[in-house]
């Protein structure tokens, strides 16, 4: 049933290529104003799922929608209020920066002044406005992704689609575009295909999570915490607990345990528990029956990555 | 529509930068300077063709220059669209409200609009060249009708190359094999011009039915050994092949972007 009301919706949406299923009956929906983190390992269908949305690819099954609009059957009207940056945005090898961004606002039925009126202040914000009059393809990778940006909101989009936008800038330049995609919710919808977590915990309202083609999970992303986070205890010990993980796992109020090291290269186990009473007794005892020396026991919300790892089974 | 008239202008600026405008113009200007030249060289004083003729040096002209375009048309435009696909450039313009039509229409517009210039200055030169270097000698220069016929009939088949150029490269994402295979074609079709029976439908005909209308012109007073005399014969068929083939390649090249991945 399509809802019109929506920014985003997929009903079914698939793609195959050959015997190769890339997306498999993909069902979501975002809300207006509102930024969706789209979170999977490589290979997952991520830029698939985001090509099919934007009318560069066909679906095999299902359909996708962007403002009520079709983007099969009502391609060019979807497209009128997209925009979309790629993961590499390339540009072409004759026009600077303002050119580029000129011909976009023109191929959306802007005049040459217009686009010109409006180019000046996207390129300001996206921090490249003294670069502007250099040719596209002499600026660094971070600095082409800034350009990207500034491109894809030419057409004042309703929707945007950002694909791995801040994945080649340092850290102050990725802070101040998440910053900038942030103040973009007010006036456009922004759907975030990315594998760097942090940045989707930062900025997004909702997450989806897929996987080989197959969504499991959209959420809203306080939500999918809350209810990952209820039964799960973090460890750390002094000694490498890879084998105490396997011990663990055979107890019946154990659901998980996911063997990592943490940012002070302490030995961690993070403990998914199915029973939360039985574990409180069993599992401290547990640990130093077996000879490990408990450093940090702590009940813990699970942060996107541990979710993320857990449901898409990466290690 | 509007979109069409965008793009039109970048697909010129962008030959312009790239210097395709220059490299197709110098090409054909120099043809035009240099074949009337050697033809001055070369048969000056000689018994059998003097008087030197005007019709003989723009034939020779098209003979080059239909055999330079079987190179230079693959190598100019190989990497329309194949490239652009292959790099992401055409998914940067097609994801915009821009018809996959509009974007096939404005590439072949404007590469056969460079090289339909540059043939027509080409011509021109020569054409005027040779009138100045035939002038004493030639008793029937080649009237304005034949040059026009016979320019008509070489951007007809310009317009036919170019065409299947940027078909091939529609179709595929490697711009070198587009390139390969738009010259094999456009070299196979020379080639077939020579044999008696499937000629008369070869694309090719159409500029050899440009040199046989100026044949009895720039033939007239020659004498060369072993010179059949000239056959005119009309060549219909491979008129409407070259114009349903250019056609059809247009329209091929719309129906494959528009269900292509991009």
């Amino acid at each position: 049933m399509i809802n019109k009301n929506l920014a985003i919706q997929t009903i079914n949406l698939s793609k195959k290529f050959g015997k190769l299923t890339a997306l498999d009956d993909l069902n979501l929906e975002v809300e207006p104003n509102s930024i969706y983190g789209f979170l999977g390992p490589n290979g997952s269908g991520k830029t698939t799922a985001i090509r099919l949305m934007i009318g560069l690819s066909r679906p095999s099954r299902g359909n996708a929608y962007v403002n009520g609009l079709s983007c099969t059957a009502r391609r060019m009207e979807a497209r009128q209020v997209i925009g979309y940056l790629p993961d590499v945005p390339m540009f072409f090898g004759f026009m600077t920066g303002l050119d580029y961004l000129v011909f976009c606002g023109k191929l959306f039925g802007l005049s040459f002044k217009e686009a010109q009126k409006r180019a000046w202040p996207l390129l300001d914000l996206a921090g490249v406005k003294d670069a502007a009059n250099r040719k596209a393809n002499g600026y660094s990778r971070g600095m082409k992704q800034r350009l990207g940006l500034a491109a894809s909101m030419m057409g004042n989009p309703k929707v945007l689609f950002l694909d791995e936008p801040v994945s080649a800038m340092d850290p102050i330049g990725r802070a101040n575009v998440l910053d900038i995609i942030k103040n973009i919710k007010e006036k456009a919808t922004v759907f975030i295909s990315t594998h760097i977590l942090s940045d989707v915990e930062r900025v997004s309202d909702k997450v989806g999570i897929i996987d080989h083609g197959r969504l499991l999970v959209s959420e809203n992303i306080h939500e999918l915490k809350h209810k990952f986070s209820q039964n799960c205890i973090t460890v750390n010990t002094l000694e490498d607990n890879a084998p105490l993980a396997g011990i663990i796992k055979t107890h019946d109020w154990c659901s998980d345990v996911i063997v990592r090291t943490n940012d002070q290269h302490m030995p961690e186990l993070v403990i998914y528990l199915k029973d939360q009473i039985a574990a409180r007794s069993a599992l401290p005892k547990l640990i130093c029956q077996q000879g490990f020396t408990i450093i940090n026991y702590i009940t813990t919300q699970p942060s996107l990555e541990d979710i993320f790892i857990k449901l898409a089974g990466v290690k | 529509m509007q979109k069409f008239f965008v793009l039109l202008p970048k697909e010129l600026i962008e030959n312009w930068k790239t210097h395709k405008i220059v490299l197709v113009f110098a090409f054909c200007i120099a043809l035009g300077l240099i074949v009337p030249f050697m033809a001055d060289g070369n048969y000056h004083g000689d018994p059998l063709v003097n008087p030197l003729q005007s019709g003989y040096i723009v034939y020779d002209f098209t003979d080059w220059l239909s055999m330079g375009m079987l190179m230079l048309i693959p190598f100019m435009l190989m990497s329309t669209v194949a490239k652009e696909v292959k790099d992401g450039l055409a998914a940067a313009v097609l994801v915009k409200p821009v018809g996959r039509g509009a974007y096939i229409l404005a590439k072949f517009l404007v590469s056969y609009l460079i090289f339909a210039l540059a043939v027509t200055v080409g011509f021109a030169i020569c054409y005027i060249y040779a009138l100045r270097i035939t002038r004493p000698w030639d008793l029937d220069p080649l009237s304005c009708e034949l040059f026009f016929t016979m320019l008509g009939f070489m951007l007809l088949y310009t317009a036919f190359a170019v065409a299947l150029t940027i078909f091939i490269s529609t179709m595929l994402r490697n711009n070198v094999l587009a390139g390969a295979i738009a010259m094999v074609l456009l070299v196979a079709f020379y080639g077939l011009s020579f044999t008696e029976n499937i000629r008369v439908f070869i694309p090719f005909e159409v500029v050899r039915w440009g040199w046989e209308l100026v044949y009895p012109n720039a033939f007239q007073l020659t004498a060369y050994p072993g010179m059949t005399p000239p056959i005119t014969s009309p060549y219909w068929y491979a008129l409407w092949i070259t114009i349903g083939g250019l056609l059809l390649a247009i329209l091929g090249s719309i129906l494959i972007i528009r269900k292509r991945e991009i």
